[in-house]
């Protein structure tokens, strides 16, 4: 658990030829300072299922690669200029070179998973890269839209977020070749709710709720993005009320246009009534997840269990 | 959550839950669906006690299971047929016009259950929020309590069907037709064409070539062009409805591979076919005015018509996204569309209507 994201990059020593110029550069920028969330998820599973150490490096390394993939694409197509504190690799390096090298991560992604040799494997994953960049597109055309709904931005973020959290609950049976439909349709369910609520938990950051990371503040609305807790907020306002909310320029304009502080946290009451329902259904699943674990993985649900904490309420993981 | 139960097709206790069958003072309400439309499917339901469910009055869940507004689209063309015919002066028999005015009306309300209760078993009703009536969705009648009504109501077609034929029976082709289309439409369990490409034809002729072809017989003792026509007319209009629907949700049918027109269109044709169907409309319309109608009314129609299109096809022409809030204003300008050409059709046969009543003419 304690190894640095940046140790993920390199699973073969074909993974990035050193001939290519500003390749590794790039991917070097990229990688160091992110957290390293998923390749976690998936040592921690890996962990309780008793995967072997190069397969769960495989299965980190692909899910970072894939992330870091959609980062350098997203970064260029929602023009953002910084990345973990960085100047983003579109602006650093070249538009082309950010393409490239997002490409080129997700080419590794399958050279890597062939060696592998579990087609259902390389099948899966494709599917879910394919998922992550539907959910891209969609998200791009709807940029500018301050009318979309939560249920469709819901849509979106199943396939762009929920995408990878789904991958990192599955992937790792799916590599112990544990194809049982059942588990993985439970799997399936939990992925899609952490995914939802880890989206709706960022989207929350945007208008500084638990935002102990210190994103920037209306971030997503002043990119012309209705985030999810903003589509919550718009349900049911007038068009004149949207119009003057998405003009806002700090959070005092946000509130100033429904009516002050106190609808503000009365909405955001409903939000987390709503997301504590989501959690819920999340424990229903984690129950019906131990009827399908062999003795002695049971380790794996006291991994699980403190996940919605963490990624809705972003509380800090007990040590 | 103890209330709360998860199912997949493979279960043997998923039809019945789905179905409602599985207690008497119990609901089982779908919160999610997992692999829609496929064996992979996984329901989860939230289980509430009848007692807890908040059912409104008779009237109202009849205006919600009878989906009371969609119901002009059953009347206006009956409508069409009834202004024509008394200007003609072809009523044989207003106790069979009663009749297979019931018969009719019967039978759409059971095509629409059946709809309802299909929609509902498929999966379309619960990815979509928008599907069917909400009756079942919300607990108010078990999905199927809303089959044994579809079911009540195709009896009563049948029996009024009947008593028509024996006062007509050069309408007896057009029964027979019309159930055929229906029940390879909506009622068998499988190789139903509601779910395919080109599906709308079903749409198309039920409502239109068959139900005025047959009312117009169950009126006039015979049939004539004027009244097909009119239920070509009509049928596209209806037919074009179906798809603005269907382009409202093309992203969710294309993605729980629920098949229609549009999503074999995709995208970005569908968007040229929307425009190039209400144009086809428009032409047709045109041409029966100027074959039944005078100049005025023609032109007048359809300089009116072409012109309130524009924001129609404006919309069409912004929209960039198969998700999101501009798909909304398509729905909204096409239904306007349709209503407008509604209006206008009915001051049209009012008119002549009332000049049959002041002058026989």
């Amino acid at each position: 658990m304690q190894r640095n994201v940046i140790d993920l990059k390199i699973y073969d020593s074909d993974d990035f030829p050193a001939y290519l110029p500003k390749l590794n550069s790039l991917y070097d920028d990229l990688f160091s300072g992110g957290k390293g969330f998923r390749a976690q998820m998936i040592r921690m599973m890996g962990d309780s299922l008793k995967l072997e150490a190069k397969t769960e490096l495989l299965l980190a390394q692909t899910i970072e690669f894939i992330h870091n993939a959609s980062l350098l694409h997203d970064d260029l197509v929602d023009r953002s200029h910084l990345r973990r504190g960085k100047t983003s690799a579109w602006l650093k390096y070249t538009p082309e070179y950010a393409v490239l090298a997002g490409d080129y991560l997700l080419a590794r992604v399958m050279v890597n998973l062939s060696s592998h040799g579990n087609i259902k494997l390389v099948a899966y994953t494709s599917q879910v890269i394919s998922d992550l960049l539907e959910g891209e597109w969609l998200q791009d055309s709807v940029v500018g839209d301050f009318f979309v709904t939560l249920e469709q931005l819901d849509r979106i973020h199943n396939l762009k977020t929920a995408s990878l959290f789904k991958w990192c609950l599955r992937a790792p049976f799916i590599a112990l070749e544990r194809y049982d439909e059942e588990l993985h349709r439970t799997l399936e369910e939990m992925g899609t709710l952490l995914g939802q609520l880890f989206q709706r938990g960022d989207d929350l950051l945007d208008y500084n709720i638990r935002n102990h990371e210190g994103k920037a503040i209306l971030g997503d609305l002043k990119s012309g993005y209705l985030n999810s807790f903003g589509a919550f907020v718009c349900e049911g306002l007038g068009r004149q009320q949207i119009d003057q909310l998405v003009r806002s320029k700090d959070l005092e304009g946000f509130y100033n246009s429904i009516g002050g502080k106190a609808p503000f946290d009365e909405k955001l009451k409903a939000f987390d009534t709503a997301n504590e329902k989501l959690i819920s259904l999340y424990f229903h699943h984690m129950d019906r997840l131990k009827t399908h674990l062999k003795p002695g993985e049971e380790k794996l649900l006291t991994y699980l269990d403190p996940l919605t904490d963490l990624l809705y309420w972003r509380k800090k993981p007990r040590e | 959550m103890s209330n709360v139960i998860t199912l997949s097709k493979s279960s043997p206790e998923f039809e019945s839950y789905l179905l409602g069958t599985f207690s008497k003072d119990k609901r089982a309400l779908p919160i999610r669906t997992l692999n829609a439309n496929s064996l992979q499917e996984t329901v989860t339901f939230e289980i509430k006690p009848v007692s807890e469910i908040n059912k409104p009055n008779f009237a109202v869940l009849l205006i919600y299971l009878l989906k009371v507004r969609a119901l002009i689209l059953v009347l206006f063309p009956m409508y069409l047929i009834l202004v024509k015919n008394t200007a003609d002066s072809t009523i044989r028999d207003p106790f069979v016009v009663l009749l297979s005015s019931l018969g009719i009306l019967s039978a759409y309300i059971a095509v629409n259950l059946r709809n309802d209760y299909m929609d509902h078993m498929k999966g379309l009703d619960r990815i979509n929020p928008k599907a069917g009536s909400r009756v079942i969705q919300r607990g108010w009648m078990t999905a199927s309590q809303v089959k044994n009504w579809s079911n009540f109501f195709v009896g009563l077609a049948l029996l009024l069907a009947v008593l028509v034929i024996f006062a007509f029976p050069a309408v007896i082709g057009i029964v027979i037709l019309t159930f055929s289309v229906g029940v390879w439409a909506q009622f068998l369990k499988r190789g139903s064409f509601k779910y395919q490409k080109g599906g709308e034809i079903f749409v198309f002729l039920l409502l239109g070539p068959l139900l005025t072809t047959g009312y117009h017989i169950s009126i006039a003792g015979s049939w004539d062009l004027e009244s097909l026509f009119l239920g070509m007319l009509w049928g596209w209009l209806v037919v074009f409805l179906q798809h603005i629907k269907n382009f409202e949700f093309i992203l969710i049918n294309s993605q729980a591979r629920f098949h229609n027109t549009v999503t074999w269109l995709g995208f970005d044709k569908a968007k040229t076919f929307l425009k190039v169907w209400w144009l086809c409309f428009l032409g047709m319309f045109i041409a029966y005015h100027l074959r039944y109608a005078g100049n005025f009314w023609t032109w007048f129609l359809g300089a009116t018509l072409a012109f309130t299109a524009f924001p129609f096809f404006m919309s069409i022409n912004y929209l960039q996204s198969p998700l999101g809030s501009d798909l909304v204003r398509v729905r909204r300008r096409g239904y306007n569309l349709v209503l407008m050409t509604i209006f206008l059709w009915t001051l049209e046969n009012v008119w002549y209507w009332a000049r049959w009543r002041a002058w026989g003419l």
